[in-house]
C-alpha cells in the first residue's frame, strides 16, 4: 500500500511537471512607451525611468511623479521614487504584452491592463 | 461951498478953457498935417535906411489930452532881406506919440507921456548868419567904443501910457531855432518908477500865441500855442517892499515838447485851461516874492500857493518857503486830462478813481547839490479801482493819508509815512500803514498790513484747475520791509516779513474731494526763517496752532481730525528756480483722530519731524528725514483687526528716486522702528497677540529686526534676524531672502498655522492662477511665495503642534522659491527623539505638494500611536505591542485646491523596527494565539519586529515580517485600501506542530473572514531554504528601509533637547 502510494505521488508530480508551461521572457523594448489604463498613465523610458499619471486627478505628463522599471523574464518590477526620500517597490507578473496591450498582475491577483497610447 | 466962491470958480474955469482952445486951434493952423508929413518923411530918410512911408502926419490934441501928441498915419517900413518872404518890417494904422506940452513950453524938455498904436502889423527875421531884417538905422557917428555897463534900471520911469491896439507879428529866428508869433493882440502899459516909488499896471490880451523852437535838424523840440490870452499885471509900492498881483486866463492851449503832446484832445475841449491868480508883494532889490491866497488852475484844478520865494542873486540862491495845497482832485475826471503817453503807462484795463488833496510845504535853497525839501500830505478818499485783469473785484472805499517828503538834493533821501491806507474788495477790507524810504531810489518799504479776510473772496486768485474753495475770515497782520526791487522781483529772500494770520471758521473744499474745517487756526510766518536747519538754508518759517483741525478725503474715505494742533514748517527760496522746493517741518498735536473706509486710528501726542531736501544736482531725487513719536496709537479696521500701541518711533530718512521700478527702490527708506506695547486684536483669532517690544532698522536692500517680542496667544516668541533683497524681489528682480531667529518658551504651531494661512501671495498671480486651475472659490489654500528664500531657524522650549506637546524643538523652516520646508527639525517629546522634515510645495493653486519625512527614535509604541494614529490603521496589529521602537515615515501626495488628496500621487513608506516588544493581552492577540494555541504561562515577548510598509494609490501593503514568540515563528504580509478591505496573511513558520499553518484575513473592516491558507514563507527567513523571489522580497524590504533610514541626521540620534 505504501509503495503503492508512492508511486501515484510519483506519477502526480510527474504529470505536474509534463504540465508546466516552458517560462515567457519578455524584454524591455517591448515596454518603451506610453500605456494607459482609464486615466491612469504610464511611461517607461528606455533609461529604466519612467513617470506616471492620472488625469482624473487633475495631474499632466509635465507633473507625473518618477519610477525606475526592469523586466526580468516575465517579472516587472517598478521602484516608484518618492520626492521625500523614499522608495516603493512594485512587483508584477506579465501575463501579456502585445505592441498594443499590456497585462500583468501583482502577487494579489489584481490585473491591470493597459494600452498603448499612440502619439 | 458959498455961493460967490462957486460963481468965481465957474467963471475962471471958462476963461482957462476958452484960450485952451484959441491956442490949440492957432497951433493947428501953424503945424498943419502937410507940413509935418513933409518933415517926417524928410527925417526918415535921414534916420532909417530901410524903405518907409509915412501918409499923413498931424498933431493930437484931444486923443492925448491934456497932452499934446504927433499922430503918424499909414506908416509902412519895407526892408527885404534874402531868404525871407515877407518883405514888409512893420506896417502901422496909426502912431500917436504925446509929450507934456507944460514941459516942452516951461523947461523944453520932451517926455512922451503917451505912445498909442493902432493896427500893427511887424515881421521880425533873424537869418542863420545873423542878418536880420530891423536893422534899419543908421550906424552911429560916434565911432569911440565905450565901456559897456551892465542894465541898471533908471531912477525915473514915468510912462503914463503904452497901448498897442490890435498887435500881429511874427518873428523868425533861423539862427537859434524860433519861431513865434502873436495875432490880434492887444496891450497896455501903464507906470512909473520915482524914487524907487513904483507904480506899475500891465495888461495885455491876445487872441492867440504861439511860440516853437527847432533843433539843427529843423525838427520841433517844443511848441505851444495859447489862444484867448489875458494878462493883467499891477503893483505899486517902494521897490523893496511892493505890492501886486498878477492874474493870467487862458482858455485854449496847445503844448508839446520832445514829440509829446501835453495837451491831449480831452484838455483841448476844455475851456479857461489856465488861470493863474497871483497876489505878490515883492522886494525887488532882492528878488524877493511872497505869495498869499495865490493859486493856479488847469481848467477845474486848483493849486492853492502861499509862501515866498527868493530868486536867485550873486548874493544867494533861488530860497523857497511856501505852502501848496490843491482842492479836491477827481482822479476820474482828471485821467483824461493827462497826456496819452502818460496813460499809456498805466496797465490797460484799469479803471482808477478816488478824490485826492495835496497840501504841503517846499522850504530851501537851489543849487547845483541843494533842492528844496518838499513835504507834502495826500488825502485819498472815496476811491475805487477797478483792474479786472488782476483783481476780479472793485477796490472799494480805497481811503488814505499819507505824509511824503521828497528830498531832491545831492544825497537826499525822499521818504513817505502811510499813516493809513485802506480799502474794501467785496467783503475784504484791508489797511496799510507804516514808512516808504528812499522814494525816488530805491524804494525801501516798512509797512504793517492789516485786513480781515473774507475766504471766498480769495477764490479768484486760485487757480481754476485747482478747484478750491475755501470759507471763513481771516485776521491778517503782517509786517513788511523790503526795497521796491525786492519786492518786484519777489525776492522774498531779501526781504523781511513777520506776521500772523488767524483763520475763524474755515472750511476748504478742493474738487468736492479734500475738504478741511477748523474753527480756530493760527499762522505764525516769518522771513528769514527763524531757525536754520544743517541741510539746507530756511527762507521762510511758519508756525500753524490750532485749537482742532477736521479732514476729509472723500474719494478715499479718509476722515481726520487733530486736536490742538502745531506745525512748524521752514521752507526753502520757493522763487529761486534754480533751487528745488525743501521744506522742514514739526507737527505736534495732542490727539489725531483718522479714519479711511472701515479703517480708523487715533494717535495720542503724535510728534513728527519732517524734512525734505530734493538733489542739488538732480531735483528730481529727494532726500527725507522723518522723526516720529506718538505716546499711544490705536487702530482699527471694521471688525477684523485692532491695534493699540502704548509708543511708536520711527526715525531715518529715505531718498527718493523715481526712476527706479518699485516703490521701494524709489525710496530706499533707511528707518529705525521702535514699538512698545502692542496689543493685536484679530476677530478670526480667539486671542489677543501681544507684542512687548520691536525694534528693527530698514536700509536699502536689508531689514534687520534687532529684537521683536510677541505674545501670541499662548506662544510667546522672540525673533531677530534679517530679511534682505526685498528691493529687487518686488521687481521680481531677486530674491526675498530671510535668516530669521526663532526662539521661543511654547509655541503653539497650530494657532500660527492658522494665523499664517494664505498670507504672502500676489493677489494677482493667485488670482490668474485660480482661472487657469478652475479653483472654486470657496477653495483658499496657502500658496508658497516663489522668488522666496526664507529660513526660520527655531528654538522652541515647549511646542504644541497638531495636538502633540513637544519639548526641546530646534531646526530650521525654510522657504525655498515657492517651496516651504521643516527642514530636519529635532525634537524631544516624551517618547521619543524625533526628526521631520516637512515639504509644501504650490506648482499650482490646485496642485499642492505636500511630503512628510518623519523619524521617531526610541519611541514607545503606544506614544506613537497616540501621536499618529494613522498607523494603527495602517498595522493594525501595532497596537498589541508595547515597548520602544523606532519609526520612520515618508509620506507625499498632492492635493487639490480644497487640500483632498490625489489619491492616484499618494505614496508612503514607512518602517518599524524593535527588540524585546511585549505582545499585549488583545483582541487579536486572543484571536492569533486560540488559533496557534498559544501557551499562556509564555512571555508575550517578540525577539524583534521589522516591519517596512508602503502606501501607492490608495494601497497599503505591509511587506513579510517575522514574529518571533516563544516557540513560534510567524510571518505577516498583506495589503490593505484605504477602503478598509483586507487582504492579509499570516503563516506559522515555526511551531510545535508537525506542519505549517498559514490563514488569510480577508474582507472589510470590521467584517474580516479568517481561513486557513496555502503557506508561502516557509523559506523566506531561513537563508539557506530562501527562493530568488524571497530574497527579492527581503531585497526590497531593505531597499525600503535603507531609503528612509538614510534620512536621519546623525545630530537627530545624538539630539538629548536645546542646549542652554
Amino acid at each position: 500500500m505504501k509503495r503503492i502510494l508512492l508511486i501515484l505521488l510519483a506519477l502526480a508530480t510527474l504529470v505536474m511537471v509534463g504540465c508546466k508551461s516552458d517560462p515567457v521572457s519578455y524584454t524591455p523594448n517591448q515596454l518603451y512607451g506610453k500605456w494607459q489604463r482609464g486615466s491612469e498613465y504610464y511611461r517607461y523610458d528606455s533609461n529604466m525611468k519612467g513617470v506616471t499619471w492620472d488625469t482624473s486627478d487633475d495631474v499632466s505628463e509635465e507633473e507625473a511623479q518618477p519610477f525606475e522599471w526592469s523586466v526580468s523574464g516575465d517579472q516587472l518590477t517598478v521602484i516608484h521614487i518618492m520626492e521625500m526620500g523614499g522608495r516603493i517597490p512594485k512587483v508584477y507578473t506579465i501575463t501579456s504584452l502585445t505592441s498594443n496591450i499590456l497585462k500583468y498582475q501583482d502577487n494579489y491577483n489584481q490585473q491591470f491592463v493597459f494600452t498603448r497610447v499612440i502619439n | 461951498m458959498p455961493r460967490w466962491l462957486k460963481v468965481t470958480l465957474i467963471s475962471l474955469s471958462s476963461l482957462i478953457g476958452l484960450v485952451v482952445v484959441v491956442a490949440l486951434i492957432a497951433l493947428y493952423h501953424i503945424f498943419t498935417p502937410e507940413r509935418l508929413t513933409t518933415i517926417v518923411n524928410k527925417l526918415s530918410d535921414k534916420y532909417i535906411t530901410c524903405e518907409s512911408h509915412f501918409e499923413s502926419v498931424d498933431l493930437s490934441l484931444f486923443r492925448t489930452f491934456p497932452n499934446a501928441g504927433l499922430k503918424v498915419n499909414d506908416v509902412v517900413l519895407v526892408n527885404q532881406v534874402e531868404g525871407y518872404n515877407q518883405d514888409t518890417l512893420a506896417s502901422m494904422h496909426s502912431l500917436i506919440v504925446a509929450i507934456n506940452v507944460r514941459d516942452f513950453i516951461k523947461n523944453g524938455d520932451i517926455k512922451v507921456e503917451q505912445i498909442l498904436v493902432d493896427d500893427i502889423l511887424a515881421n521880425a527875421y533873424i537869418a542863420e548868419d545873423g542878418t536880420t531884417n530891423f536893422d534899419i538905422f543908421p550906424p552911429s557917428a560916434d565911432t569911440t567904443e565905450s565901456e559897456s555897463k551892465p542894465f541898471e534900471l533908471p531912477d525915473t520911469i514915468d510912462l503914463r501910457k503904452i497901448k498897442v491896439n490890435n498887435l500881429s507879428a511874427s518873428f523868425t529866428d533861423l539862427r537859434d531855432g524860433m519861431k513865434a508869433s502873436v495875432r490880434e493882440s492887444d496891450l497896455c502899459l501903464k507906470g512909473s518908477c520915482l524914487n524907487h516909488l513904483a507904480d506899475a499896471r500891465l495888461r495885455v490880451s491876445s487872441e492867440k500865441l504861439s511860440v516853437t523852437l527847432l533843433d539843427s535838424l529843423n525838427k520841433e523840440t517844443l511848441s505851444t500855442q495859447l489862444s484867448d490870452i489875458k494878462l493883467n499885471l499891477k503893483g505899486e509900492g517902494w521897490l523893496n517892499d511892493m505890492e501886486g498881483k498878477l492874474h493870467l486866463d487862458v482858455d485854449k492851449a496847445l503844448f508839446s515838447m520832445g514829440g509829446t503832446a501835453y495837451v491831449n484832445e480831452e484838455l483841448q475841449q476844455k475851456d479857461k485851461i489856465l488861470k493863474i491868480d497871483m497876489p505878490f508883494k515883492a522886494n525887488l532889490d532882492d528878488l524877493d516874492f511872497t505869495l498869499s491866497d495865490a493859486s493856479v488852475a488847469l481848467v477845474d484844478y486848483v493849486i492853492s500857493l502861499e509862501g515866498n520865494a527868493k530868486l536867485a542873486t550873486e548874493e544867494h540862491p533861488l530860497t523857497i518857503d511856501a505852502t501848496f495845497e490843491t482842492n479836491k482832485w477827481q482822479i476820474s475826471d482828471l485821467l483824461p486830462l493827462i497826456p496819452f503817453d502818460i496813460k499809456g503807462m498805466m496797465p490797460k484795463g484799469m479803471n482808477l478813481d478816488a478824490a485826492i488833496l495835496l497840501k504841503g510845504k517846499a522850504c530851501g535853497t537851489m543849487t547845483d547839490t541843494t533842492m528844496p525839501l518838499v513835504s507834502a500830505n495826500i488825502q485819498l478818499t472815496d476811491g475805487r479801482l477797478n483792474y479786472r485783469e488782476v483783481i476780479p473785484y472793485e477796490v472799494r472805499r480805497i481811503n488814505g493819508d499819507i505824509d511824503a517828503i521828497l528830498n531832491l538834493s545831492d544825497e537826499g533821501v525822499s521818504s513817505a509815512v502811510v499813516n493809513k491806507l485802506t480799502a474794501s474788495v467785496s467783503q475784504t477790507s484791508l489797511k496799510l500803514t507804516g514808512r516808504i524810504n528812499d522814494l525816488l531810489g530805491n524804494l525801501m518799504a516798512d509797512v504793517n498790513l492789516k485786513g480781515n479776510l473774507h475766504l471766498p473772496d480769495v477764490k479768484p486768485f486760485i487757480p481754476k484747475d485747482l478747484g478750491l474753495e475755501a470759507k471763513g475770515k481771516a485776521n491778517v497782520n503782517l509786517n513788511l520791509k523790503a526795497t521796491l526791487d525786492q519786492i518786484t522781483n519777489l525776492d522774498l529772500k531779501n526781504m523781511n516779513i513777520k506776521g500772523t494770520i488767524g483763520v475763524k471758521n474755515l472750511d476748504v473744499n478742493m474738487n468736492n474731494d479734500i475738504m478741511a474745517t477748523s474753527p480756530d487756526l493760527n499762522l505764525d510766518i516769518q522771513i528769514p526763517a527763524k531757525k536754520h536747519t544743517t541741510t539746507f538754508r530756511e527762507m521762510l518759517s511758519a508756525r500753524i496752532t490750532g485749537g482742532s483741525l477736521h479732514a476729509d478725503i472723500v474719494s478715499s474715505n479718509i476722515h481726520t481730525d487733530l486736536s490742538s494742533t502745531e506745525l512748524e514748517a521752514g521752507i526753502c527760496d520757493i522763487m529761486d528756480e534754480s533751487l528745488p522746493f525743501m521744506v522742514a517741518a514739526t507737527i505736534k498735536a495732542s490727539r489725531l483722530d483718522a479714519t479711511m473706509d472701515s479703517m480708523s486710528a487715533t494717535l495720542s501726542e503724535p510728534d513728527i519731524a519732517f524734512e525734505m531736501v530734493p538733489d542739488r544736482k538732480d531735483p528730481s531725487k529727494v532726500h527725507y528725514k522723518v522723526n516720529y513719536n506718538n505716546s499711544a496709537l490705536y487702530a482699527k479696521i471694521s471688525d477684523s483687526l485692532s491695534l493699540d500701541f502704548a509708543g511708536l518711533s520711527v526715525k531715518g530718512s529715505a531718498y527718493y528716486d523715481s526712476t527706479r521700478s518699485n516703490v521701494l527702490q524709489q525710496w530706499s527708506p533707511d528707518f529705525d522702528i521702535d514699538l512698545k506695547r502692542a496689543y493685536v486684536n484679530f476677530s478670526q483669532l480667539n486671542y489677543m497677540v501681544q507684542v512687548p517690544d520691536i525694534k528693527f532698522n530698514y536700509k536699502p536692500e536689508k531689514c534687520e529686526i534687532a529684537s521683536a517680542n510677541v505674545v501670541f496667544g499662548n506662544s510667546d516668541f522672540y525673533l531677530s534676524g534679517a530679511v534682505t533683497g526685498l528691493e529687487k524681489w518686488i521687481s521680481h528682480e531677486g530674491m526675498l531672502k530671510g535668516d530669521l531667529y526663532f526662539t521661543s518658551n511654547y509655541t503653539n504651531v497650530d494657532d500660527l498655522l492658522e494665523a499664517l494661512s494664505g498670507m504672502g501671495s500676489d493677489p494677482d498671480t493667485l488670482q490668474k492662477q485660480r482661472e487657469e486651475d478652475h479653483v472654486s472659490k470657496e477653495a483658499n489654500p496657502f500658496i508658497v511665495p516663489k522668488d522666496v528664500v526664507f529660513t526660520l531657524h527655531t528654538r522652541i522650549k515647549d511646542c504644541t503642534a497638531f495636538g502633540n506637546d513637544l519639548q526641546e524643538l530646534a531646526g530650521d523652516v525654510k522657504v525655498n522659491d515657492g517651496v516651504a520646508v521643516l527642514d530636519q527639525v529635532g525634537f524631544v517629546c516624551k517618547a521619543a527623539t524625533m526628526q521631520l522634515t516637512a515639504l509644501y510645495r504650490t506648482p499650482r493653486v490646485n496642485h499642492i505638494f505636500l511630503g512628510l519625512d518623519f523619524h521617531l527614535l526610541d519611541i514607545g509604541v503606544h506614544e506613537l500611536i497616540d501621536m499618529i494614529p494613522a498607523v494603527d490603521t495602517i498595522v493594525p496589529m501595532l497596537s498589541a505591542f508595547d515597548g520602544n521602537a523606532n519609526f520612520h515615515l515618508c509620506a507625499e501626495t498632492y492635493v487639490n485646491a480644497f487640500y483632498q488628496p490625489k489619491y492616484s500621487t499618494l505614496r508612503g513608506a514607512a518602517s518599524i523596527s524593535g527588540d524585546s516588544l511585549v505582545v499585549l493581552d488583545s483582541e487579536t492577540f486572543n484571536t492569533i494565539s486560540k488559533y496557534l494555541m498559544f501557551n499562556k504561562k509564555t512571555k508575550n515577548v517578540i525577539d524583534s519586529l521589522d516591519v517596512e510598509m508602503t502606501v501607492f494609490r490608495k494601497e497599503v501593503e505591509l511587506f513579510p515580517f517575522l514574529l518571533s514568540m516563544d516557540k513560534y515563528q510567524v510571518v505577516a504580509a498583506g495589503r490593505h485600501n484605504l477602503d478598509m478591505n483586507y487582504d492579509y496573511h499570516l503563516e506559522i513558520i515555526k511551531s510545535p506542530l508537525p506542519t505549517r499553518l498559514a490563514i488569510d484575513a480577508l474582507g472589510i473592516m470590521p467584517k474580516i473572514g479568517i481561513k486557513l491558507s496555502k503557506c508561502r514563507y516557509d523559506g523566506m527567513f531561513r537563508p539557506e531554504k530562501r527562493n530568488a523571489v524571497q530574497q527579492q522580497t527581503l531585497n526590497l524590504k531593505q531597499m525600503i528601509r535603507s531609503s528612509l533610514e538614510a534620512n536621519v541626521k546623525e545630530s537627530t540620534k545624538k539630539y538629548r533637547g536645546l542646549e542652554d
